[in-house]
């Protein structure tokens, strides 16, 4: 089936787990008028969820993650992207980037903001379906508008060529922090590798190779 | 008769001590800690005087009392206690009512309100013995001594021969409970509307109602009805107890009862142990404890307020505002575009983001201190336009959450000084472990100052400057040794070292 442009096969299960009980409704009964989607669950709270997705096992579990339950979100989001078979995408009113940093790195397929319409989350579902990774909201990449001073200064050094090692050592910071620095970088500039980075910073003005 | 009249013949009831009690539950003249003493000193600690009716403050105290302040049928032992002002015009208040309103004042059945006063007496037992219980394990927990370990005993029910005065063979039932040192015992005994605090030597103890002399009772409460209402008494003075002032009785009947076998042994010619604080001296320490106490409650409850105000104004300002406008442009106002209405609801939701993260420490819970961290430094410098970074390399070991959270308060108010005053265009926080040391620094190349006047100058403009964060070091030390250093010049920047040894 050809549907939004992206080929899918079958129908795709959905399990919804979300406390605030009019946003679940709204995306239970959205999503269940998508054609290729159906909703095979709802669950208000995390050990419910949980419950239900590992005897469910849908396509994809549409995850809040400020739940009720006997778990906090990492070790909750953790159980979820361990079930086999099921991608998880976390819509969530959480905007602040070292916190979505570290869901992304736990393994969800997709970080949406709640302030997402019901069409962009079945966009969304679409796009994990077909394979892709770190889906995230537009509102999250923000470009350069929201580069801080100090991401400024490590793409400057980025930018005349610096390692990770030599960037740290000037600005008395340590490596793995300013690996963390650019890997944040990459989420907010909508980019995949530090290669794509360097080039963004040439590009942009913060220094040239040579 | 006049209201006037009536008014002022109450005032000299509740006022003045009146003889209809039987002879033995009189107070026997006490020096030092008498009911007055205690009033007089909970009123200068606390700083009473000083808080009108009015004001909401609310005193972890009672908090801390937990049920048993639901439990002392004593007018305005609310969520907020009442200064002692209060406490007395709801009694006064009361009574003058039943005076005036016959139909209230009926008395109640006999036999309904002989049950009523057992059980009030029973529950106050219960109470007290609760109150005891917590403050014999913090009073244990403090000495060694094991002279001085107390042991509670009870709440029990007892019946007991009555009183030569009475019929042969009639029995009264007593509620009591006992708190006993090695050498002595306090012991209270309820019964009728009537609660005794006697101390007396533990060899006594097997024939208690011998034992319990008039000249070995420190205090008494007496139950007295206004009406449907009911409030426990210091008999002698009519003062009401409410659970704060019940706590404090009994934490300076305490200190009675360890000063009693030392004062007997200093008459004696000798300690039975080596304690450098004997008799008033140690009655001052424990004054002095119990000063101290109540000044970190005070700043406790003055800080609370604080943040309320701060949350209370930051709503009313950033966000009630935009909401009011939303609704008006609902309601007749021109009508907003739906972009324009996007516009305001990501401000609302901008603002209270903001307020819901200066104050949450389950961010804290749920991701760590290190993320809580970055997220920090992350706003500042968004706010600032400074070059923000936080050094970590190593795993932050597993801490107590109360210390991660006074670490972080420690960061999140060293940032907020520096925003607000240094104009820093470089801000470093490193956290590093290693050795069994965890070590945190917080530097800035801003404007600096002078250490000598930070303190005073801060407060008095109204930031909380270098207190708490020395409050919070002070707190991680209960845990942990902990050094707070903090350098700085007019000029050259800061720096705030807080190093915690993990490993002993």
């Amino acid at each position: 089936m050809l549907v939004g442009g992206v080929q899918v096969e079958g129908t795709i299960t959905v399990l919804v787990v979300e406390d605030h009980q009019v946003t679940l409704d709204g995306l239970q009964m959205g999503l269940s008028r998508e054609p290729d989607m159906e909703v095979v669950g709802t669950a208000a709270n995390s050990d419910e969820g949980l419950r239900l997705a590992q005897s469910l096992r849908p396509d994809i579990v549409l995850l809040d993650l400020h739940l009720p339950g006997s778990s906090g979100p990492k070790s909750m989001i953790q159980a979820f992207c361990n079930i086999p078979g099921t991608r998880v995408i976390v819509f969530s009113g959480e905007s602040r980037m070292a916190f979505i940093q570290i869901v992304l790195g736990m393994g969800v397929a997709g970080y949406l903001l709640k302030s997402e319409s019901v069409a962009r989350v079945a966009e969304t579902v679409r796009q994990v379906m077909a394979g892709r990774k770190g889906v995230l909201s537009e509102e999250l990449v923000v470009g350069d508008t929201k580069v801080t001073k100090s991401e400024q200064e490590v793409l400057k050094m980025l930018a005349r060529g610096m390692k990770y090692q030599d960037i740290a050592d000037e600005r008395q910071t340590s490596p793995a922090t300013v690996r963390k620095q650019c890997e944040l970088l990459l989420l907010k500039l909508g980019l995949n590798s530090r290669e794509e980075l360097i080039a963004w910073a040439v590009q942009n003005g913060y220094g040239s190779l040579d | 008769m006049s209201l006037l009249d009536d008014a002022r013949k109450l005032v000299e009831k509740l006022a003045g001590p009146k003889d209809e009690l039987p002879p033995e539950t009189r107070r026997p003249p006490r020096p030092a800690g008498s009911e007055q003493d205690i009033i007089a000193r909970r009123a200068a600690l606390s700083g009473a005087g000083d808080v009108s009716q009015n004001q909401s403050i609310s005193y972890p105290g009672l908090a801390e009392l937990g049920r048993s302040s639901d439990r002392i049928p004593a007018p305005g032992t609310g969520s907020q206690p009442p200064s002692d002002r209060a406490v007395w015009r709801a009694a006064w208040l009361s009574e003058l009512c039943r005076r005036l309103d016959p139909a209230r004042a009926a008395a109640p059945a006999e036999a309904a309100r002989s049950e009523e006063t057992t059980k009030a007496t029973q529950l106050l037992v219960a109470t007290i013995y609760e109150v005891s219980e917590r403050l014999v394990k913090e009073f244990n927990d403090t000495v060694s001594q094991t002279q001085l370990t107390l042991t509670a005993t009870g709440p029990l029910e007892v019946k007991e021969p009555a009183g030569a005065s009475e019929r042969p063979g009639a029995e009264v039932t007593y509620h009591r409970c006992r708190i006993s040192s090695a050498s002595h015992s306090l012991s209270v005994r309820g019964g009728d509307g009537l609660v005794g605090f006697f101390v007396l030597p533990v060899s006594e103890l097997m024939l208690l109602s011998r034992a319990e002399t008039p000249a070995r009772l420190r205090l008494s409460l007496r139950l007295c009805a206004f009406g449907r209402d009911t409030l426990w008494t210091l008999t002698g003075n009519g003062m009401p107890v409410d659970s704060q002032r019940l706590r404090l009785i009994v934490q300076d009947l305490f200190a009675d009862l360890v000063l009693v076998p030392l004062k007997e042994s200093a008459q004696d010619g000798g300690l039975p142990f080596s304690l450098d604080l004997q008799g008033e001296k140690l009655a001052q320490a424990v004054n002095q404890l119990v000063a101290e106490r109540q000044n970190l409650v005070q700043k406790i409850v003055t800080q609370q307020e604080e943040i309320q105000n701060n949350i209370a104004r930051e709503l009313h300002d950033a966000v009630i505002a935009d909401v009011m406008m939303l609704k008006r442009s609902l309601t007749g106002d021109r009508a907003l575009s739906s972009d324009e209405v996007t516009v305001v609801l990501d401000q609302i939701t901008r603002h209270l983001r903001e307020i819901c993260h200066d104050l949450s420490p389950r961010d804290l819970k749920d991701w760590g201190l290190q993320t809580v961290v970055e997220d920090l430094l992350e706003r500042v410098s968004e706010r600032t336009g400074a070059d923000c970074a936080l050094s970590c390399d190593t795993e932050i070991p597993d801490l107590p959450k109360d210390v991660q959270l006074h670490i972080y308060r420690i960061i999140q108010e060293c940032l907020t000084n520096i925003e607000k005053y240094a104009q820093a265009s470089r801000v470093l926080v490193r956290m590093e472990a290693s050795g069994g040391r965890l070590t945190i620094t917080i530097e800035d190349d801003g404007m600096g100052f002078d250490i000598s006047e930070t303190g005073t100058r801060r407060a008095r403009e109204g930031g909380s400057g270098m207190g708490s964060i020395r409050e919070r070091a002070a707190l991680i030390r209960c845990f942990f040794p902990t050094d707070l250093k903090v350098e700085s010049q007019p000029s050259k920047g800061s720096k705030t070292t807080l190093a915690v040894r993990l490993t002993p």
